[in-house]
């Protein structure tokens, strides 16, 4: 009798449709007891935790440390995750986060570093001839503010959705088509000196 | 100018496919009609091919997934490890917070700790009572309790309270499994010693009555076997020995010297009422408190105007409530409970507890109360002194037997043979010749004591065997000069013999003689 209960329960959370290996059958898999499942999971999506930690960073230098950290956190905590959201979406979240924690930290190891002469980053200079059109381009996006750069990148190169955005870096969809909207008129500005170059 | 913003922003979202179906055929519409929007359009579509084709793609981690795995495996151990030890730790971890929150907070300890000793101490004052209540104590107790410091803690149960000083003067009190001595009409023997009158009798029952009534506030009993002794007893001992030896001194004078020849050589009367009298008034609310658990010393106040009253009733209806008494009657296991407070160092600063097979004692420190009297102590040691005379001639003595083998008395050997019994408890009640006792001992000392004429035949070389029994000075002897006695008195006997020997052959030749002659006999 509660067997039964649990049989029908079990097929009002996962209706038929869903296929056997998508991500919710996975995890159901995992939390009964098969973490082989968790292999899959990684698999799957581990090129758009890490693209998304070199997006959020602008480098790849710690890139597969924190997407380490970040599957750590997921499969620590994936016994609890409750499907009432996409996998993806709760991953990426995970991800956003562990990227600005990241940040932090690094933005409070400078207050106590001192800045040596000449280790100031390149400046960026209108007058910069020869130069390669992408490489314009990515120092222009790199000066972007971080708020406006990952929610243009996530959409233009991991082509998230503005509603995948939203709950990745937890703001409302209006809010995530403004910044897009003011990062491209941003860039628009910052490429002006290169219309020339970026025409040929 | 807000405007213009949200159309951008609108064909910035057109650009990315985020509108719904109904606003793109709308906006398809309008873009068609506005070159600008057109222009617009086609620079924002360049600008996303421009942000697409600059981001260089991250490359590729070949053993990313080994590490991560690898990492796994040692974080599922590390957790599996914080699992298994999670309670210990947090039990490690709570030590560490207690240990510091007392290290800054002792008090709370201290606290408890009292609170713990006043519940337990709460617990064992609870209900108490005079000793009158385990057992009525006669004039004879009282008596007893005068010369031999014993109280009885309960008749029926047969254990008693001993009181005493150890070799440094500290006091010490002991419960004892046995039988106390005061079915030994030792205070009729008292009397009859000194050789009282009615009305002396009298008074000496009304010192004894007096003191009792004292003495039952002193010891309090309750139904959890507990004793509460007063540190003052041991005065108390001491103020009725000297009442009684003082009363004794001025009762019977003559009768008193011929037992106490020394008498009391620097007797001021006036130095014992002043004893009397302290110990009467000194502030006894502290009690030892003997329980089977513990051992301690608090205050307890005991009304003595309420007990007195209450007294009154108790001896109407003692017959009547005897079962209910029997409750209070201290019945103490001295060998398996109490034997765990040798290890308890809480009272230890106070009381040192000593086990034996049927007894159990506690010496006692800093506790009694002292009598603020400079020459107390030089009179308490001539009244003690006195005491152990007349606590010899009054108390019993154990059986002793001499052997007078028949036979030997033709040989005209004499062989004494001293048969003493085996349970030095055993004792059966024998008369003693007070008389000559004393007028052997006025004699003077030196010579009673062993150095008498030879072949004198001395009534305490007989009692030398009974000494360590009897701590009397008047039978105090050496051995070895009882043996030496004994073995001048055998050749004395050898001689005797020879002259009897020669005497015999004298009177036989004599007789011979005599036949011989045959002189006639003159009338």
């Amino acid at each position: 009798m509660i067997f039964n209960k649990r049989k029908r329960k079990k097929e009002l959370l996962y209706p038929q449709i869903l296929q056997l290996d998508d991500d919710f059958s996975l995890i159901q898999r995992f939390i009964e007891g098969d973490e082989s499942t968790f292999r899959t999971l990684v698999q799957r999506h581990k090129d758009k935790i890490r693209n998304i930690i070199f997006l959020t960073l602008n480098s790849s230098d710690f890139v597969d440390d924190i997407a380490q950290d970040v599957l750590i956190t997921i499969y620590k905590n994936l016994k609890s995750f409750r499907f009432e959201s996409q996998f993806s979406t709760w991953l990426y979240r995970i991800t956003v986060n562990k990227c600005k924690d990241h940040l932090r930290k690094v933005k409070i190891r400078s207050i106590f570093t001192p800045i040596k002469d000449g280790e100031e980053g390149p400046v960026y200079t209108p007058s910069m001839e020869n130069k390669d059109v992408s490489e314009i381009v990515n120092k222009a996006i790199s000066k972007l503010p971080e708020k406006l750069r990952l929610p243009l990148l996530l959409k233009d190169i991991e082509g998230l959705s503005y509603q995948e955005i939203a709950e990745a870096v937890n703001c409302e969809i209006g809010t995530v088509k403004s910044r897009i909207f003011r990062a491209r008129e941003s860039l628009r500005e910052l490429l002006k000196p290169y219309e020339q170059e970026l025409m040929t | 100018m807000i405007g213009k913003d949200k159309i951008n922003e609108k064909l910035s979202a057109y650009l990315d496919g985020e509108l719904s179906s109904e606003e793109k055929n709308n906006f398809e519409q309008e873009i068609a009609l506005s070159p600008d929007l057109q222009n617009k359009l086609s620079e924002l579509k360049k600008l996303k091919q421009l942000t697409v084709s600059s981001v260089k793609p991250l490359p590729e981690s070949p053993y990313f997934e080994t590490r991560l795995f690898a990492s796994l495996k040692v974080h599922k151990t590390a957790l599996f490890t914080l699992k298994k030890f999670s309670p210990v730790a947090a039990f490690l971890v709570l030590t560490l917070m207690l240990m510091i929150f007392l290290k800054y907070n002792p008090q709370v300890i201290e606290n408890l700790v009292e609170q713990q000793k006043s519940n337990l101490a709460g617990f064992y004052k609870q209900n108490l009572k005079p000793l009158l209540y385990a057992a009525n104590l006669t004039n004879e107790d009282v008596f007893n309790f005068a010369f031999n410091r014993q109280l009885p803690l309960d008749k029926t149960n047969s254990q008693y309270l001993q009181l005493g000083y150890d070799t440094t003067g500290n006091g010490f009190f002991e419960i004892k499994t046995g039988n106390v001595a005061s079915n030994m009409n030792n205070l009729d023997r008292f009397v009859r010693a000194l050789n009282l009158n009615s009305n002396q009798k009298e008074k000496v029952d009304s010192i004894l009555q007096n003191y009792a009534e004292d003495l039952q506030s002193q010891v309090l009993v309750n139904d959890k076997n507990t004793v509460a002794i007063n540190p003052n007893i041991w005065n108390y001992n001491k103020a009725l020995l000297a009442d009684l030896i003082s009363f004794a001194n001025t009762a019977n004078q003559k009768e008193f010297v011929k037992m106490v020849p020394s008498g009391l050589p620097s007797y001021d009367k006036n130095s014992i009422v002043r004893v009397i009298k302290e110990v009467k008034d000194a502030k006894d609310n502290q009690y030892i408190f003997f329980t089977p658990d513990t051992i301690f010393s608090e205050n307890y106040k005991f009304d003595k105007s309420q007990f007195k009253d209450a007294m009154k009733k108790m001896k109407e209806g003692m017959n009547k409530a005897s079962n209910e008494w029997k409750k209070y009657a201290v019945n103490l296991q001295l060998n398996n409970n109490i034997i765990k407070l040798k290890n308890d160092p809480s009272w230890s600063k106070n009381f040192n507890v000593q086990f034996n097979q049927n007894s159990c004692r506690v010496n006692v420190r800093n506790v009694i109360p002292e009598i603020e009297l400079p020459d107390f102590d030089s009179i308490s040691v001539q009244i003690e002194r006195a005491a152990d005379i007349v606590k010899q001639v009054t108390v019993n003595i154990p059986q002793m037997v001499v052997d007078i083998p028949q036979g030997s008395h033709g040989k005209n050997v004499f062989n004494f043979k001293m048969n003493l019994p085996g349970q030095p408890d055993k004792v059966t009640e024998i008369k003693i010749d007070l008389d000559s006792l004393i007028n052997q001992n006025m004699l003077g000392n030196q010579k009673f004591f062993g150095h008498g004429k030879r072949g004198q035949f001395n009534l305490d070389s007989l009692m030398s065997n009974i000494r360590s029994m009897i701590p009397d000075s008047m039978t105090y002897f050496n051995e070895e000069e009882y043996k030496s006695q004994m073995k001048e008195f055998q050749k004395e006997m050898k001689k005797f013999q020879l002259q009897m020997k020669e005497m015999e052959k004298e009177l036989k030749k004599n007789n011979k003689d005599s036949k011989e002659k045959k002189d006639p006999i003159e009338i």
